[in-house]
């Protein structure tokens, strides 16, 4: 199937008529992507629906809270032309969607219109008004069915796009993101199943579950004893598992709910991307001034604890000069360096010198002794002596001191010119933030976000509960199953009933083991696919390989084992993970279609999200090997000059639109070179 | 040898002074600033100023702040060092009252020379005669004392580094 254009009138965003033609739309054209470039976060969704719903009459891409769960509360009619009719002509808006397609030799045209109309209550009501299918073949001849063939169109469409690719053909870049964070199990394997549409066997299996339940009620009315008691609890046992599996898919359905709430809340979050930086840088600054002020403070502690000793400093001049002072007397002899004046009293009294002759009375050696005596009394005393051991020790307390003064004021004296100079920015960065426009809202999506997160947590705490008690409980049922099994054998009861519930069990168990089968079996090709994508996808030139095959694992999240064979998803770049998933994500859409190369289009949202470079070029020039087309759309915030020169320079990139929205509600779409990329 | 157990006394009009000055120092739970280093502060500025005292036998009306055994080695060697230069000899050491009572006369004018420097916009009248800081005295921060005591420190040398 190549799609050559989508033409939408007063469809969704689209007001008036809007035409878009595809790249690779002949059978020889080199160059077969498109690019739809959107700039200020309007249109991108509305073109997929128009897709969905020209070609199957769909509404909803999926299930998003907002709608609800009843796909008639989603608009598809212009708003600003219902606006227009309701304030002038009233009588309501034609809208419509036309796809032109070929496949194998023959030209398709699918023409699906509707009409609305807002009443005065507000409401809007619309309806389909019209359904065309023109098929053209090879030879020129025209077919054109109308509403009357519905049932035909739908079959016709079906066969050349398998409903179950509706799913998959469009690449939300963004839930790729969300599972490359943590690979979830479930979305896994919700896709599992869906793509391997037995719906049937899943109603047997239910309808088995139901039988062996009214088997199991009835047989429990016949029998008594130990053997009731067991059929009792195996009863009690199922319907916890029951009670327990239907909370935790209520659990899970909630998270996956919370998740598609979050990515919308992170969408609008973009949009004020600036004034998230600014929070950030605010946040970045409060932690910077908290650590200042305890710098400050640490340095004024230490400050405060060296005054006492500061002050001494004052006194040092004094200090030295009477040390110097004492420290001369003592070479002048007023302090006798080793004689003690106890000593120079006892010679006088003894009239003895030092050296034990008797000194003369008069004689000049006493009248030396006396007058240095007398003239040691200046500062003859003990407490003198004392004195300078004390100026000594004071002095040399108070050695380095003046520095270390100069050193802590400095480090005081820092610290609170950095600690204000940063209370003047970040008063800035607050004033700033307060005069931003839009904070509030800003302000309401991060808190919105928030609890979302922490809902999801707590539900993904839930859940995590739910399957422990699940695995517990289907452990106990095992158990009683063979016990039930053995009174069954042993006891003389109702044969019938039992032969029935065995069957009904065995048949149970079967039906189980084929879905397990079915599901394993998928597992394995999505597998195999998924590495033949991985290999193209991931290798990087020049490097050595150290991530080397994806797992599909036992609880259907996803695996990669690096070439030690030990599992690496999470030592892993985000960017790396995303490859990952998308590997797999190709895996399922081959899978649906059944081959390895695609007979549809790929459309791709948002795809290069948080992927290097590197991948980027090999996707770009591994899916034109596998798809016939490839259409990108993208919004001003992920493609800039250097993404648009690399898809330039692949040689593949024909045709370049742009949707603008120029008033809220009315987009159009504008050819635009893609030389400009050039 | 200590200086034990002799009251060490400030003039009854700046006792609120030096109280407030200790209360508003006393920012930190861990550490306050004692009055043992207050008494020494206003006994170092005032000392250069007053180089020589009048008498030692005038009589000084105060009232006590401390005991002299709050002040450690290192104060009391400091009031004996002022104690000699002010009496012109060393027998002084032997009578620590009299050392006690010209540290407390230089302390004053000490005082007095602090105020003028340091807190005029601040002190206030609380009672006839008697002098207190008002709350903006709250700005005397270890920062505040700490330059001050540069300042001192590098007026009488000014390469004192």
């Amino acid at each position: 199937m190549k799609i050559k254009q989508l033409e939408l009138f007063n469809f969704g965003q689209f007001y008036g008529s809007q035409v878009i033609e595809f790249s690779g739309a002949d059978k020889s054209a080199q160059q077969m992507i498109t690019v739809i470039y959107e700039k200020n976060g309007s249109g991108k969704v509305d073109l997929y629906r128009a897709m969905l719903f020209c070609l199957y009459g769909e509404k909803a891409l999926r299930r998003l809270p907002k709608y609800g769960k009843d796909e008639n509360n989603i608009q598809l009619v212009n708003g600003v032309a219902l606006g227009e009719d309701a304030s002038g002509a009233r009588e309501g808006v034609k809208a419509h969607v036309r796809v032109m397609f070929s496949h194998h030799d023959r030209d398709y045209e699918m023409y699906r219109a509707l009409s609305g109309i807002r009443r005065d209550d507000g409401k809007i009501i619309e309806q389909i008004e019209d359904l065309k299918l023109t098929i053209t073949n090879k030879a020129g001849k025209t077919q054109v069915w109308g509403l009357a063939k519905k049932d035909a169109i739908d079959r016709e469409i079906g066969h050349i796009l398998d409903w179950r690719l509706k799913r998959f053909f469009t690449f939300d870049g963004r839930k790729i993101a969300r599972l490359a964070k943590v690979s979830q199990g479930k979305s896994i394997l919700e896709e599992i199943k869906y793509l391997l549409n037995i719906d049937e066997v899943y109603s047997v299996e239910e309808a088995m579950r139901k039988l062996d339940k009214k088997l199991s009620d009835e047989i429990s009315k016949v029998v008594n004893g130990d053997f009731r008691s067991r059929i009792d609890l195996r009863r009690k046992c199922q319907g916890q598992i029951e009670e327990l599996s239907r909370k935790r898919l209520a659990v899970e359905t909630e998270i996956v709910n919370a998740c598609d709430e979050r990515d919308e809340v992170d969408k609008e979050l973009e949009k004020y991307k600036h004034i998230a930086s600014l929070v950030n840088e605010r946040k970045n600054r409060e932690a910077e001034q908290q650590q200042l002020f305890k710098q400050k403070d640490e340095a004024a502690e230490k400050l405060r604890h060296f005054l006492p000793d500061a002050i001494l400093l004052l006194a040092r001049d004094s200090l030295a000069e009477v040390y110097q002072d004492i420290d001369e007397g003592r070479e002048k002899g007023w302090i006798p360096f080793e004689i003690k004046r106890e000593l120079v009293e006892k010679l006088l009294l003894e009239m003895s010198c030092i050296c034990g002759r008797p000194l003369m009375a008069n004689s000049l050696e006493s009248e030396h002794l006396r007058q240095w005596y007398e003239s040691s009394g200046a500062a003859l005393n003990r407490a003198a002596m004392e004195f300078f051991r004390s100026i000594g020790n004071t002095t040399r307390f108070s050695n380095g001191k003046t520095e270390e003064l100069d050193r802590l004021l400095k480090s005081v004296n820092s610290s609170v010119e950095a600690h204000s100079l940063g209370a003047v920015q970040l008063e800035k960065l607050v004033v700033e933030l307060e005069n931003t426009a839009n904070m509030d809202v800003f302000q309401s999506y991060c808190e919105k976000r928030l609890k979302l997160s922490e809902k999801i947590a707590a539900l993904e705490k839930e859940q995590k509960h739910f399957s422990r008690e699940l695995n517990s409980a289907e452990a106990k049922l095992k158990k009683l199953e063979l016990e039930v099994d053995n009174f069954n054998k042993e006891s003389a009861m109702n044969e019938v009933l039992q032969k029935k519930h065995s069957v009904v069990i065995k048949t149970h168990d079967l039906v189980k083991k084929i879905i397990a089968k079915y599901v394993e079996d998928a597992g394995r090709v999505l597998e195999q696919e998924t590495n033949t994508n991985f290999v193209n996808l991931f290798e990087l030139a020049g490097q050595k390989k150290s991530f080397k095959k994806v797992v599909l694992k036992e609880d259907y999240t996803l695996e990669v084992l690096n070439d030690k064979e030990q599992p690496s998803f999470l030592d892993m770049s985000v960017g790396q993970r995303q490859v990952t998933v998308l590997s797999f994500f190709i895996a399922l859409v081959q899978a649906a279609s059944g081959s390895h190369t695609l007979d549809v289009p790929l459309f791709m949202d948002s795809p290069f999200g948080q992927l290097s470079n590197e991948h980027i070029e090999r996707l770009l020039n591994y899916v034109p090997e596998i798809a016939p087309q490839l259409i990108i759309s993208v919004t001003d915030k992920e493609f800039g000059a250097d993404k648009g020169s690399m898809l330039y320079r692949t040689g593949r990139w024909g045709n370049f639109y742009a949707l603008e929205a120029v008033t809220e509600g009315a987009t159009t779409i504008k050819q635009l070179p893609a030389e400009l990329y050039g | 040898m200590v200086i034990h157990n002799i009251p060490v006394k400030v003039n009854k009009k700046y006792l609120n002074v030096y109280r407030s000055i200790k209360e508003y120092l006393a920012q930190s739970p861990s550490f306050t600033l004692e009055y043992s280093s207050l008494f020494m502060l206003c006994a170092c500025l005032g000392f250069r100023e007053c180089q020589q005292v009048t008498s030692l036998t005038d009589k000084f009306d105060g009232v006590e702040l401390m005991r002299s055994q709050d002040m450690d080695e290192h104060q009391q060697t400091i009031l004996k060092v002022f104690a000699i230069k002010l009496s012109g000899n060393y027998e002084i050491l032997e009578k620590p009252d009299q050392i006690i009572l010209l540290a407390e006369r230089v302390a004053e004018r000490g005082m007095e020379i602090l105020i003028d420097k340091i807190l005029k916009e601040d002190i206030y009248e609380i009672n006839p005669g008697e002098y207190s800081l008002k709350s903006s005295a709250k700005r005397l921060n270890e920062q505040v004392l700490g330059m001050f005591i540069k300042e001192e420190l590098e007026r009488n040398a000014p390469f004192y580094m």
